[in-house]
């Protein structure tokens, strides 16, 4: 597979959220606000990108007992530096994610992306492919994020859009909403690939 | 029989070895950058503190003397074991500031309360730190909703004061509130908070 394969197949066909239904925790909990979708995303990028760099580099010396508590430990170190850097310098953003932002580690997404490809594939190929997942990520948290703004509180990226005869739907601002959303987005994205599939 | 050399990465120490120096080398990494950042948090949190006692009790400043200005104007105190801010301009007492904190829905409240020299009205209420639902309970932060407190009385009829809760868009009276609608508990989280602190403070400050 060369490197523009890897990217489209990892942001689209192979979406992790909404093929693999991989990180759905946080999708559901931080998609009421696009800010702090992007914010997410861009932590889940980074880290995505470093980790699969780090795990393929040495992947040859790492041996196969221990490479899940290598592996952790390599995520858990990004990010807590993306902790620590949100804190640093954007204070009000950090408060806004709260403990999701330490809940990356977590996230089955970059454990996923690990053990699927950084431990078998090259370096070059393992950024590439982190990338491609943590863009497909941002991208589904920020359409979510999108229906879940626009309704809930009738603005996008905090810019308000209906103005103030818009009643807000509490409903969009809850969890809940977001399970919705994205079971309609998958819906969509499935009916489009299994056509694709059959062709 | 000649034995077989046993590379290390074959030996069973080798697991070990290697995850031991991940985690060193891991480890080092992350103290290094905690301990570069870590002035810059200290001095983000402290900017945020004195902000918000300063923007209480209403005293000017700008970003370029805000320390300065907190100096000349606020006083870190105990007594008998509560800890406060006073504030002063030029002699004139303006109040006292408390460091507050209560049970929110997900997680706890803390606040400063803000209340006059002569422990008689609530000067007004600042959210440091909540984790309530973004854009339901998250709005317990809103000015709309903090500034319901301002000039509210401590006491009602000797006793400290106990708040009521009405619907958002309801008209409230002296002892009332109007919470947000969709996030009852928050906004009884933030009330009980204030009635908790309330009568703290007035026991351990009533007999001076």
């Amino acid at each position: 597979m060369n490197k523009k394969q890897i990217f489209f197949e990892g942001v689209f066909r192979d979406n992790s959220i909404c093929r693999q239904v991989l990180g759905i925790c946080s999708a559901l909990a931080v998609t009421n606000l696009m800010i702090n979708s992007l914010v997410m995303g861009l932590g889940v990028i980074w880290t995505l990108c470093l980790s699969n760099l780090t795990i393929s580099l040495i992947r040859s010396y790492t041996p196969k007992r221990v490479r899940m508590m290598v592996q952790t430990l390599i995520i858990a170190s990004y990010v807590i530096m993306v902790d620590i850097f949100l804190k640093a310098f954007y204070p009000e953003m950090s408060r806004a994610l709260g403990p999701y932002v330490g809940l990356i580690i977590t996230n089955c997404i970059i454990m996923g992306r690990a053990e699927a490809f950084a431990q078998k594939n090259s370096p070059i190929d393992s950024v590439v492919d982190g990338l491609a997942a943590g863009v497909g990520y941002t991208l589904v948290l920020l359409i979510i994020s999108f229906v879940r703004e626009l309704f809930g509180f009738g603005s996008i990226f905090g810019i308000s859009v209906f103005g103030d005869w818009w009643v807000s739907w509490s409903i969009m601002v809850m969890a809940p909403s977001a399970f919705f959303v994205l079971a309609l987005l998958i819906w969509g994205l499935n009916y489009r690939y299994r056509l694709d599939d059959k062709a | 029989m000649a034995k077989e050399k046993k590379y290390f990465s074959e030996t069973r120490i080798y697991p070990v070895f290697f995850m031991v120096l991940v985690a060193l080398f891991f480890g080092l990494i992350l103290s290094a950058f905690y301990h570069t950042t870590k002035e810059r948090v200290a001095t983000q949190e402290e900017l945020r503190l004195k902000t918000a006692i300063l923007g209480l009790f209403q005293v000017e400043y700008d970003e370029e003397n805000i320390h300065s200005v907190y100096q000349s104007h606020i006083e870190e105190k105990e007594h008998n074991g509560i800890f406060y801010y006073q504030g002063h301009d030029n002699q004139k007492l303006l109040g006292y500031c408390f460091p507050v904190s209560g049970n929110g829905l997900w997680g706890i409240i803390t606040a400063l309360l803000a209340i006059d020299g002569d422990l008689e009205e609530l000067i007004g209420l600042h959210i440091i730190d909540q984790n309530e639902t973004p854009g339901l309970g998250g709005r317990i932060t809103e000015e709309k909703f903090l500034d319901q407190f301002s000039g509210k009385k401590l006491t009602d009829d000797g006793k400290a004061v106990s708040f009521r809760l009405i619907g958002e868009n309801e008209d409230a009276d002296e002892t009332q509130i109007n919470q947000i609608t969709g996030a009852t508990s928050s906004s009884k989280a933030v009330v009980d908070m204030l009635h908790r602190n309330i009568r703290d403070i007035l026991e351990v400050f009533d007999d001076e």
